[in-house]
């Protein structure tokens, strides 16, 4: 199985600070890759040390077979690059950096760049810093696709987009991948847009991985169960082992777990708590993302 | 790809090229005039005593002397503060091509512009003296204002650097040193002042060298 992205044992501190505690993860060629956490869990470091542009404390971090901090010419030429923010050459125009980029890439495909240009309805003498912040999005994913890259690496492609832009960012991404068997590894804030077109996901948690599994495996196996019971609280906490994370409103206890119901009531019985109408309640990737990351 | 990168930087300096080149004709124009005005309103004579004896002809006129040092320093503005704005430079950085070229392409096109600028200027000096003077004031006046267009050189150099380091700190501390280097390039007030202008000369033919070395800091992450 070939390994576009492969990322060993990757350590990195800012300072004294953790960040990064031997992150291990692997993407395979034509999978659509979902990198998730809350806000300073490491999702943006690891970004930027996959993209060159750091060089991590310890480990390894290979793209495409190269170190990723020394990617030779030939394979940029692979890549395709979100930055944060729909980053592009603000002083040029629609037309200008079409021309500018296509002298880079000799499979340079045009006719995406166009097609989805011509979904704005701006002039192409239109300067790239008089738009908006979902029309930069388009010029930026109609550069990345005229270039035809076998890797995309999309970060935080959701950034600063309206419903209308990301829901247009995730359709012509989804078609476009599919169609021609990319491989993608993303970040973004807005879970359910992942939902809809991610393969395989980590979940960062403070200097840990929380998870790293198919999103289909996750949604077969992480389980959400609610039930009512003054007593249960301060008798049950989250560990690794069996309770992911517990949340406790007045009397109703809501539980995360990757084990079945039938463990759940064992458990329960087993710390003193009896008939408790324990059921399970299904969930989205959004409230899953919560249930083990934590709402605070 | 020398040619895209050298479309990119004609987008970003085109306007002030033809600013400049405007504002050299109407130095050169102003040169004229001043000239004139000296060998009008001082006599031819004591014109001459002023030119040969106290060595003096184009110092007085201030536009020609800092003309190169202000389009140097434009010219690194306009290049290289898009670039770093919001880190901008990590899309150079990404394109299919190796870090040393494209910034020693970048640095080479925004100095072929200031050359060419200097160039024009020097040329227009030629015509400016040599209509007044015998070509041995020419070759004087001429050599003077050497040292000027080494310092536009310097700043257009050092400006690049200091805008390309990612570090703020370094960036005052090279600003610094920067306002220093530069500043040896106008001590002189008479022709033949500096003794050998090598020295000057090697300085600025390995400022690039400084370029390459924020862009590697850049790319390493260093804050």
């Amino acid at each position: 199985m070939e390994h576009v992205i492969e990322c060993r044992n990757l350590t990195h501190y800012y300072g004294n600070n953790l960040v990064l505690n031997n992150l291990n993860l692997q993407v395979e060629r034509g999978r659509i890759f979902g990198i998730l956490g809350k806000n300073g869990m490491g999702k943006t470091t690891t970004i930027n040390i996959l993209m060159g542009f750091l060089r991590p404390t310890s480990g390894q971090c290979l793209v495409l077979g190269e170190e990723s901090h020394a990617l030779s010419p030939q394979t940029r030429q692979k890549i395709g690059l979100l930055h944060e923010g729909h980053l592009a050459y603000d002083f040029m125009t629609i037309r200008q950096v079409e021309k500018f980029y296509s002298r880079f890439f000799p499979n340079w495909k045009a006719e995406h760049y166009w097609d989805l240009m011509g979904k704005l309805g701006l002039s192409h003498n239109h300067k790239i810093k008089n738009m908006s912040c979902g029309q930069r999005s388009q010029v930026v994913l109609g550069l990345i696709f005229a270039q035809d890259p076998e890797l995309l690496i999309l970060d935080d492609y959701s950034m600063g987009l309206d419903p209308g832009y990301r829901a247009l960012f995730i359709d012509y991404l989804q078609e476009y991948v599919r169609e021609k068997d990319k491989t993608v590894f993303l970040t973004s804030h807005i879970i359910q847009d992942v939902e809809k077109v991610v393969d395989d996901t980590i979940i960062m948690g403070y200097q840990k991985l929380l998870l790293k599994m198919p999103l289909a495996t996750l949604r077969e196996k992480f389980h959400r169960y609610e039930f009512r019971s003054a007593e249960a609280i301060g008798k049950i906490e989250a560990d690794d082992n069996l309770i992911s994370n517990v949340e406790f409103v007045h009397d109703k206890v809501t539980l995360y777990s990757f084990k079945p119901l039938k463990e759940i009531k064992a458990y329960l019985e087993k710390i003193g708590i009896n008939n408790a109408e324990i059921r399970e309640i299904p969930m989205t990737l959004e409230e899953a993302f919560i249930g083990l990351t934590g709402k605070y | 790809m020398l040619k895209a990168i050298l479309y990119k930087e004609w987008i970003k300096l085109r306007w002030a090229v033809i600013v400049i080149a405007g504002l050299t004709i109407l130095s050169l124009a102003y040169s004229i005039g001043m000239i004139n005005y000296y060998i009008e309103f001082q006599g031819a004579f004591q014109n001459w005593m002023y030119v040969i004896g106290k060595s003096l002809l184009l110092k007085n006129i201030v536009f020609v002397k800092f003309l190169p040092l202000i389009t140097g320093l434009v010219f690194a503005l306009l290049q290289f503060v898009p670039e770093m704005s919001r880190n901008r430079m990590r899309l150079s950085y990404h394109l299919p091509i190796s870090e040393k070229k494209l910034l020693l392409s970048s640095v080479g096109i925004g100095y072929m512009f200031l050359l060419a600028e200097i160039i024009f200027l020097f040329l227009g000096l030629w015509l400016v003296v040599s209509i007044n003077y015998p070509a041995e004031v020419v070759q004087k006046a001429l050599l003077s204002t050497i040292p000027w267009f080494l310092g536009g050189s310097a700043v257009y150099f050092l400006t690049a650097f200091i805008i390309l380091e990612p570090s703020w700190i370094y960036r005052i501390i090279y600003g610094v040193v920067s306002y220093g280097i530069v500043t040896m390039y106008y001590e002189a007030s008479t022709y033949d002042q500096y003794r050998s202008l090598w020295a000057f000369i090697l300085i600025v033919a390995l400022m690039p060298l400084t370029i390459l070395f924020a862009g590697h800091r850049f790319r390493r992450g260093t804050k």
